[in-house]
C-alpha cells in the first residue's frame, strides 16, 4: 500500500511505530531515537504523535511513535490518531511492535494492519519476557504465515536494535500484498458482491477494495464515511442495505463472525509457530503473586492510600524548597535587571513592564515546574511499573459511585498540591467524558496556593479554631467536587457510558531512561502550551494595574482598582463588597496566593498590619464567606492554561472559569445570608 | 441465586416446534422451523439466538438447531402441559380437535402448576388419562414449586456469577455497540477460555485472565458475558 507517500529524498525513510499498549513501543522509540526527538503537535489532531530521527548507514530515518492501540476500531482519541495515520499511508514502513509474551492478543492488531495492506515489519519485542515464560516462537514460520519480515528485539536492553535498523533499511520499499483471511463462504460471497459494487460505483480511494468491503460489513463508521464521500450517500446506502439484508438472514452478527475468524486465524498461527510449556510446567507468575497482595481485599485500599500519600509527600516536600529557589531567583533577577535598566536611564514604566510583567510573569509560570517535574517523575514510575492500572482497579468502585472512572483519583489527589499538574494528569483517562469531568472538578481540590489565604484569615478572625476552619474548607472543596461530578454526569454527559475494560499489564521494573524521557515530555509540553497563555494574561493584568498612565501599581485609580470598584457590588450580598476585596480576587486569578499580597497592598498594610486590617474590615462570617469564595471561584491562570491545553477547547476553558465563579458565589451567598439569619459570626 | 428461566410465549412455541422437529428428524433446520412457524428465517434466527443464550438450544454455525438437555426437559414439559389441556378440551368437553389444539397452545403458556396437576388428577379419575402413562408424573413428581422451574437448572452463567479461579468458556457476548466491540477486540470471543483471577477490594471490578493476559472488567460488564464452566 502506502500509495499516499509524500515526496522524500532517496536516503530518507519514514517509519511509524505501532502496536498495543504495553508492548514496549515507547521504549523502542527511545532506544531508536535516543534524545533526538521532540514532542510535535500534528495539525488537526489533539493528541501528540512523537517524532524523532536516527541515522543508519547512509539513511536518515524519521521515526514516528503512534499512540498504543488494541485495534483499528478506534475508541479513544489516541486510537483515532493511530488509525488515521495508518490509513493515510504517508510512511515507508510500519514497525509493528509486538509483545512476544502475549502474542495472541498482539497479533490481532497485526492481522488488522496486514489485512489493510500496511507494509510492516513484525517486531517481536520483549523476547526476554517470552523466554522467561518458556515461550518459543518460530520466527521463520511466523513470517511465512503472516507474509511479512519478523525481527526479534529486547528494546529495554537495546538487544536486536541494529538488526532491526538493518531490516528496516532493507525493507524500505516493502510492498506486501494484503493478508487475506478466509471468512466463511456466505461472508466471502457478500464481500465479493460489495467489492464489485464498489468498483461499479467508481470507488477509487487508494485502499484495498476488499478491506473496505470487510470494514463496511463490520459497520465501521469510518469506512462508511469514506465510501459515502467517494461514491455518494445514495450509492453507499445501496451497499449498506445489501449488507443489512444479508445480516438479517445470517446466523450471527457479521462483526462477531469477522472478529471470530480473525482470532481463529491467529489461533492457527499460534498453534503452528509457538511452543508453550506444558500445562503445570509454566514458570510461576510473579505478577499474579504481587497482584494477590496489591489488590487484596483488605490491603488494596490501604496500599493505595499509602502510595498516594507518598507521591503527594514526594512532590511537595521535595518540590517546595525548589520553588523557593526559583522564586528567589526571579526576584533577584527582577531587582538586578530593574537596577540595570534604571541605571541605563530607561523609563520606569518600561522597567516595571520588564521586571514585574515579563520576569514576574515568566516566574509565575516556571514556579510550578519543580512540582510538575517531580509529580510526573512519580507518575512515570507508577505507570511504567504497572501499579497505575491496579490503583485504578482498586478505586474504580468508589469513583464510579461518584460518576467518575477508577483512574480519576490521580488528578484529584494531585490537585491538592497544584491544579495545574492535576489537570494534566487527566491524560491517563481514555474516555473524553471522564476526562472532561475530571478536569472540570479539579480546581475544587484546594491547592496548596490557597492555603496561605486560609491561614492568614483563620489566624486573624478565628484564632481559636484556625485548623478547624482550614480543614472545613478542604472538606467543602471535596463535597463540592462530588456534587458537581454528579451534576455534570447527569446534565452534560447524559447517557454516555464509560467502561472499565482495561488491561492489567504485568509488573515491570521501570527504567530510569524511560521515566526521565516521559517526564521531560510532560514538562516540555506544559512550558510550551500553558506558558504562552499564562504569560499573555500575566502581561494583561500588569497593563491593567498600570493604566491609566501615571497611577500607582494596583491602586484604586488603576484599571484594576476601577474594576474592583465596579465588581464590588457583586460581592455585597456575600458580605465583602469592598473594592479592596474585589480587586484582591481579581489578582487571585493570577495565582491564588496573590490574594494575600494584594490585600496587603490595597489595605496599605505590612504583613503584620494585615491581620488588624482584616479584623476591622471583615466580620468572622464575612471572612468565612470570602474564604469560600477563594476556595471555589475561578481558578488561577496557570490552571486555566492547563485546561485549555488539555481540552483543546476555549469552550471548556471558559466554562470552567465561569461555572466555578457562579458556584462560588452561590455557596458564599448561602453561607453569608444563612449565617446572618441564624446570627452566627456577624 | 441462579436466574430462573422463564420464556415468553413465542419462545416456548419455538421450543416446542424444535422439539417436535427433533423428534421427527433428530434435529431442526432453520428453514423447517421457519415453514412450521410460518415466519421468515431471519426471525427464526433471532429467536434461536435468544434460546441459545438461555442454554436451551445449541447451534453450530449454519448447522441445524439441537436441543440441549435443559432445552429438551423444558420442551417436554410444555408438550406435556399441552397434551393434558388438549385432552381436557377435546376428550372431556368435546371441543373440536383443531380448536382444542389451538386453545391448548394458548393456555399452556399461562397455566399454573396447581391447575395442571388438578386437571391431570381429574382426567385420570375420568379415565381419560392413564395414570401410569401420564407425562406429568415424569416431570412434576418431586417438584411442587411450579411448572416453569424445571428448566432453571442450567449451567450457563454470566461471567460475574463465576467463582474466582474457576475456568469458564465464553458462549456469547450479550453487550451491544462499543462495549461489545471493545470486549471482542480484547479477545473475548466465543469459545475462549476465561478465568476470574480476583476481585477488587469492594468486589467490583473483577480481574480475569484471558488469552494469557490480565484484564479488568466491571461487574455489570461481566454480566453481559455469557459463559459456562468447563
Amino acid at each position: 500500500m502506502a500509495l499516499n507517500k509524500s515526496k522524500r529524498k532517496d536516503n530518507q525513510i519514514r517509519i511509524a511505530l505501532a502496536g498495543n499498549p504495553n508492548s514496549g513501543k515507547t521504549t523502542m522509540f527511545n532506544e531508536l531515537t535516543g534524545s533526538r526527538q521532540h514532542v510535535g503537535n500534528w495539525p488537526g489532531v489533539t493528541v501528540e504523535k512523537k517524532t524523532g530521527r536516527v541515522s543508519y548507514q547512509n539513511f536518515s530515518l524519521e521515526v514516528i511513535d503512534l499512540p498504543g492501540t488494541y485495534s483499528l476500531g478506534a475508541y479513544s482519541e489516541d486510537e483515532i490518531v493511530a488509525r488515521d495515520f495508518l490509513t493515510a499511508g504517508d510512511y515507508d514502513v510500519v514497525l509493528n511492535i509486538i509483545n512476544s509474551s502475549n502474542l495472541e492478543r498482539n497479533l490481532y492488531f497485526t492481522v488488522q494492519l496486514l489485512e489493510m495492506g500496511v507494509d510492516l515489519i513484525a517486531v517481536l519485542n520483549m523476547a526476554d519476557e517470552a523466554e522467561k515464560k518458556g515461550i518459543i516462537i518460530n520466527k521463520e514460520k511466523l513470517g511465512q504465515m503472516l507474509g511479512t519480515p519478523v525481527v526479534e528485539t529486547v528494546a529495554s536492553r537495546g538487544r536486536g536494535i541494529s538488526n532491526l535498523l538493518e531490516k528496516t533499511v532493507e525493507n524500505r520499499d516493502l510492498s506486501e500484498t494484503a493478508l487475506k483471511i478466509d471468512y466463511d463462504s456466505e461472508l466471502e460471497a457478500l464481500i465479493g458482491e460489495v467489492v464489485s459494487m464498489l468498483k461499479e460505483f467508481g470507488f477509487t480511494a487508494q485502499i484495498s477494495h476488499r478491506w473496505t468491503a470487510v470494514k463496511l460489513i463490520e459497520h465501521d463508521p469510518e469506512a462508511v464515511k469514506l465510501v459515502e464521500r467517494e461514491v455518494g450517500v445514495s450509492k453507499a446506502k445501496k451497499i449498506k442495505s445489501l449488507i443489512a439484508e444479508r445480516e438479517l438472514k445470517a446466523e450471527d452478527d457479521f462483526d462477531n463472525i469477522i472478529i471470530d475468524k480473525k482470532y481463529e486465524f491467529i489461533n492457527k498461527v499460534i498453534e503452528e509457530c509457538v511452543q508453550r510449556p506444558e500445562e503445570g510446567q509454566e514458570p510461576e507468575n510473579v505478577s499474579d503473586k504481587i497482584d494477590a497482595v496489591i489488590t487484596n481485599k483488605y490491603l488494596g485500599i490501604p496500599i493505595f492510600m499509602a502510595v498516594m500519600w507518598g507521591i503527594f509527600k514526594f512532590t511537595f516536600t521535595v518540590g517546595d524548597p525548589l520553588i523557593g529557589y526559583i522564586e528567589a531567583f526571579f526576584a533577584a533577577a527582577g531587582t538586578w535587571i530593574g537596577g540595570l535598566l534604571t541605571g541605563a536611564g530607561v523609563s520606569p514604566l518600561i522597567t516595571s513592564f520588564i521586571t514585574d510583567g515579563i520576569i514576574g510573569g515568566v516566574g509565575s509560570v516556571l514556579v510550578f515546574i519543580p512540582n510538575i517535574f517531580l509529580l510526573f517523575l512519580a507518575i512515570g514510575v507508577l505507570e511504567d511499573s504497572g501499579y497505575m492500572s491496579r490503583a485504578a482497579y482498586v478505586m474504580d468502585k468508589v469513583m464510579s459511585k461518584l460518576g467518575l472512572h477508577g483512574k480519576s483519583f490521580i488528578p484529584m489527589i494531585v490537585g491538592f498540591g497544584c491544579n495545574v499538574p492535576g489537570v494534566m494528569a487527566t491524560r491517563t483517562l481514555d474516555s473524553k467524558r471522564d476526562r472532561i469531568i475530571s478536569i472540570l472538578i479539579n480546581p475544587l481540590m484546594s491547592c496548596s496556593a490557597r492555603l496561605p489565604v486560609y491561614v492568614i484569615f483563620a489566624g486573624a478572625l478565628f484564632p481559636n479554631h484556625a485548623s478547624t476552619v482550614v480543614f472545613s474548607l478542604y472538606a467543602l472543596g471535596i463535597i463540592m467536587a462530588v456534587v458537581m461530578a454528579g451534576i455534570f454526569n447527569k446534565v452534560l454527559f447524559k447517557g454516555e457510558r464509560s467502561h472499565f475494560v482495561m488491561e492489567l499489564p504485568p509488573y515491570r521494573f521501570p527504567t530510569l531512561k524511560g521515566v526521565f524521557i516521559h517526564m521531560w515530555e510532560k514538562v516540555g509540553a506544559f512550558i510550551k502550551k500553558a506558558g504562552t497563555i499564562i504569560f499573555s494574561v500575566v502581561v494583561l493584568i500588569w497593563v491593567l494595574a498600570n493604566l491609566p498612565l501615571g497611577v500607582d501599581y494596583a491602586s484604586a485609580e488603576s484599571l484594576i482598582g476601577q474594576f474592583g470598584q465596579l465588581a464590588a457590588p457583586i460581592f455585597e450580598p456575600l458580605g465583602f463588597g469592598s473594592w479592596q476585596a474585589a480587586s484582591s480576587l481579581i489578582f487571585g486569578i493570577l495565582a491564588k496566593e496573590v490574594v494575600v499580597g494584594t490585600l496587603g497592598v490595597v489595605y496599605a498594610a505590612g504583613e503584620g498590619g494585615l491581620r488588624a486590617a482584616l479584623q476591622t474590615n471583615f466580620s468572622p462570617l464575612a471572612a468565612y464567606s470570602f474564604l469560600t469564595m477563594v476556595l471555589l471561584y475561578t481558578p488561577c491562570i496557570a490552571t486555566l492554561g492547563a485546561v485549555k491545553s488539555e481540552t483543546q477547547s476555549w469552550k471548556w476553558t471558559i466554562f470552567t472559569a465561569s461555572y466555578l465563579f457562579v458556584l462560588a458565589w452561590i455557596v458564599s451567598f448561602i453561607i453569608y445570608q444563612g449565617g446572618k439569619l441564624l446570627g452566627i459570626g456577624v | 441465586m441462579k436466574e430462573e428461566i422463564l420464556l415468553s410465549k413465542s419462545l416456548e412455541d419455538y421450543l416446542e416446534v424444535i422439539f417436535h422437529l427433533s423428534n421427527k428428524n433428530g434435529s431442526a433446520r432453520i428453514t423447517d422451523i421457519a415453514s412450521d412457524m410460518e415466519v421468515a428465517a431471519s426471525s427464526v434466527n433471532e429467536m434461536i439466538g435468544k434460546l441459545s443464550v438461555k442454554g436451551l438450544v445449541k447451534q453450530k454455525k449454519y448447522g441445524p438447531v439441537l436441543l440441549t438437555e435443559n432445552g429438551a426437559v423444558y420442551a417436554k414439559k410444555i408438550d406435556c402441559v399441552h397434551k393434558i389441556i388438549f385432552k381436557f378440551l377435546y376428550g372431556l368437553l368435546g371441543v373440536k380437535k383443531d380448536t382444542a389444539d389451538h386453545d391448548a397452545c394458548l393456555i399452556e403458556h399461562n397455566v399454573s402448576y396447581q391447575t395442571v396437576e388438578k386437571l391431570n388428577q381429574y382426567l385420570i379419575k375420568q379415565n381419560i388419562i392413564d395414570e401410569d402413562d401420564s407425562c406429568l408424573s415424569e416431570f412434576f413428581v418431586n417438584n411442587k414449586e411450579g411448572v416453569k422451574n424445571m428448566a432453571a437448572d442450567t449451567k450457563n452463567l454470566n461471567l460475574n456469577q463465576i467463582d474466582v479461579a474457576v475456568e469458564a468458556e465464553i458462549i456469547k457476548i450479550n453487550a451491544k455497540g462499543k462495549l461489545k466491540r471493545k470486549l471482542m477486540d480484547m479477545g473475548l470471543t466465543r469459545g475462549t477460555k476465561i478465568t476470574v483471577k480476583g476481585k477488587a477490594p469492594m468486589g467490583d471490578p473483577i480481574e480475569v485472565k484471558i488469552r494469557g493476559y490480565s484484564l479488568s472488567l466491571r461487574q455489570n460488564e461481566a454480566a453481559e458475558i455469557l459463559v459456562k464452566e468447563v
